[in-house]
């Protein structure tokens, strides 16, 4: 039997590579959900930290500091994103997108 | 009125100082919630549902999500053990980015050092120390925690005289806290 493939459809997953840390901390939902000011969840909204190392979504954290807060909402250090020099991420404090990537046919 | 600083006589390890600002009702500062407020205060609901909290009965019938009531009972092993208390939320629009408006209601006020007898409650994490990292279920852990770790029933030094002063929204008092237990 010979088959023809006529057609290839990728399909690409991806999750933000947060460890066991799942939600946000002031808006609680998970980080695989869009914050409730974005219908998709994307790089348009990217994970943010702090050097304190919680974890926020950038949207949910750029509201609490508009505020005119300056500490961390969980632990109430100095709100400072990590610099680039730690290599944690090229994107100063914010978590790149990790993709997996698999082929249906 | 002139901001006030009054501080507890009490000589324990801190005091209990506020300042009071002219009343305003807190109808005023409530206005429609946001969407972001809205998600939030369904997601307070479905924790504390999940995992309740025991001396604590949250009433969610109520058709609006901006207010509910919360039955405490004092306790257990605790001086408040078997008394019944009223407690409620008011959410503001930016919730939780602002503070809930949280009190006692009359008559189900516990007597207690830092809560006064309109039901006005001196606890840093209802003012300036709010964090949007808290939520309805640690806020009624925090009371609970008041009540469990009071050894006396006294209203507050000043509560005669707050009485005569007070705004009806707690959060137009700027409560100063110095007591480890506030």
């Amino acid at each position: 039997m010979k088959i023809k493939v006529t057609r290839i459809v990728g399909v690409a997953n991806w999750y933000w590579d947060v460890g066991d840390v799942d939600s946000c901390g002031i808006c609680s939902g998970q980080f695989e959900r869009a914050c409730p000011q974005c219908t998709l969840p994307g790089t348009g909204c990217p994970i943010t930290w702090g050097e304190c190392g919680h974890l926020f979504h950038a949207h949910c954290i750029e509201r609490w500091l508009s505020d005119g807060k300056t500490t961390c909402p969980f632990c109430r250090q100095d709100w400072k994103v990590p610099n680039e020099d730690n290599g944690k991420s090229d994107t100063v404090g914010m978590i790149s997108p990790t993709e997996e990537k698999t082929l249906q046919t | 009125m002139h901001p006030k600083r009054r501080t507890r006589p009490d000589g324990q390890s801190g005091a209990d100082v506020r300042k009071s600002t002219p009343s305003q009702s807190p109808e005023k500062r409530v206005s429609a919630l946001t969407v972001q407020a809205r998600q939030r205060i369904m997601r307070d609901i479905q924790d504390i549902r999940k995992n309740p909290l025991q001396s604590c009965l949250p009433d969610f019938s109520a058709d609006s999500l901006e207010q509910f009531t919360v039955y405490l009972e004092g306790p257990k092993d605790s001086i408040y053990e078997e008394e019944k208390f009223t407690l409620r939320f008011h959410f503001l629009e930016c919730y939780p980015l602002d503070a809930p408006i949280v009190q006692f209601i009359p008559p189900m006020v516990p007597k207690h050092e830092h809560i006064y007898s309109n039901g006005h409650i001196c606890l840093s994490i209802l003012g300036d120390e709010w964090s949007p990292a808290l939520g309805i279920r640690s806020v009624v852990m925090s009371i609970l925690s008041m009540l469990s770790s009071s050894k006396e029933k006294k209203t507050p030094p000043d509560d005669d005289e707050y009485m005569l002063e007070a705004p009806s929204n707690p959060q137009e008092t700027q409560w100063d806290y110095h007591d480890a237990e506030c």
